[in-house]
């Protein structure tokens, strides 16, 4: 029944988006988590891929979260030699989150999960009048 | 959005009429293809955030449609392959996309979201004419509907 895969392809849709979120949020979070010890790494950013996936057992391309990875790049540092995770010349690491990407991130993830709910409720739709066929 | 009536009308060739049932068996495979469609765009928007993918659709109904109605090959034998008399409709990669992101997603959601309701909409029509010729059948039965 391709309407009930079409339901299951959008709320795989919108489980992916709502990993996308959780990562976002978790960045937001630490925005300002530093290392503990002196001269120690800060929470480094995470990012979240998806990729089409073939569901075999339904037989139909669904998405799903392929990697959960971690940005690279430099981590900025700020002077603050009182900080307890400063290291000997008295700079912090601080992470490599930039609030403005992170809710950039967090618009699309919210606008693509809003996309894949106005299909569920197409679909939805088109399965009542099935329904409604039958009475 | 595929003519309607433009097959069923068609005189004398008898084309649907063949298949058994006429209208009804005509809304039915539009019902069936747009089934198919509609789990493919939701395949698109599902997929509107990953990387190289390019939408996709199915090929267009009166395509499948003119590829599958007779005359085609007769059955004449228990041994013969059902062939393409029940194709159902392939999908390819839509050709026409306008522009890609830089990480190689070409699915627009504005697009895809009017094919939605392009399928919504043609799926109520066609359940309005299963509805209406079954209701022709049922006060030919005697029954009130």
């Amino acid at each position: 029944m391709d309407l009930d895969r079409a339901l299951r392809i959008s709320a795989a849709g919108m489980a992916a988006q709502s990993t996308r979120l959780r990562v976002v949020a978790e960045n937001l979070a630490n925005r300002d988590s530093t290392g503990e010890a002196p001269g120690a790494d800060p929470y480094r950013r995470r990012t979240v891929a998806f990729a089409n996936r073939l569901d075999r057992a339904m037989g139909m391309e669904t998405v799903a979260v392929s990697r959960l990875g971690t940005a690279p790049g430099d981590f900025p540092s700020r002077f603050d030699p009182g900080h307890p995770a400063a290291d000997a010349r008295g700079y912090v690491k601080t992470p490599n989150v930039d609030s403005l990407v992170e809710v950039m991130d967090m618009r699309e993830a919210q606008r693509s999960y809003s996309a894949n709910l106005s299909v569920l409720e197409t679909t939805r739709g088109m399965l009542t009048r099935a329904i409604e066929a039958l009475r | 959005m595929e003519p309607f009536g433009s097959i069923s009308g068609r005189p004398g060739s008898g084309g649907a009429a063949a298949m058994g049932g006429g209208p009804l068996a005509l809304a039915e495979r539009r019902l069936g293809w747009l089934d198919r469609r509609q789990s493919v765009l939701a395949q698109n928007i599902a997929n509107a955030d990953t990387p190289r993918y390019r939408p996709r659709d199915v090929t267009p109904f009166a395509r499948v449609l003119a590829a599958t109605t007779p005359p085609g090959l007769a059955v004449t034998d228990a041994a013969h392959l059902a062939g393409s008399r029940r194709a159902v409709a392939g999908t390819q990669q839509d050709r026409a996309v306008a522009e890609a992101t830089p990480d190689g997603n070409a699915v627009s959601l504005d697009r895809e979201a009017m094919r939605i309701a392009e399928t919504d909409t043609a799926h109520a029509l066609a359940m309005a004419v299963h509805r209406s010729f079954m209701g022709m059948f049922r006060l030919a039965l005697g029954r009130q509907g």
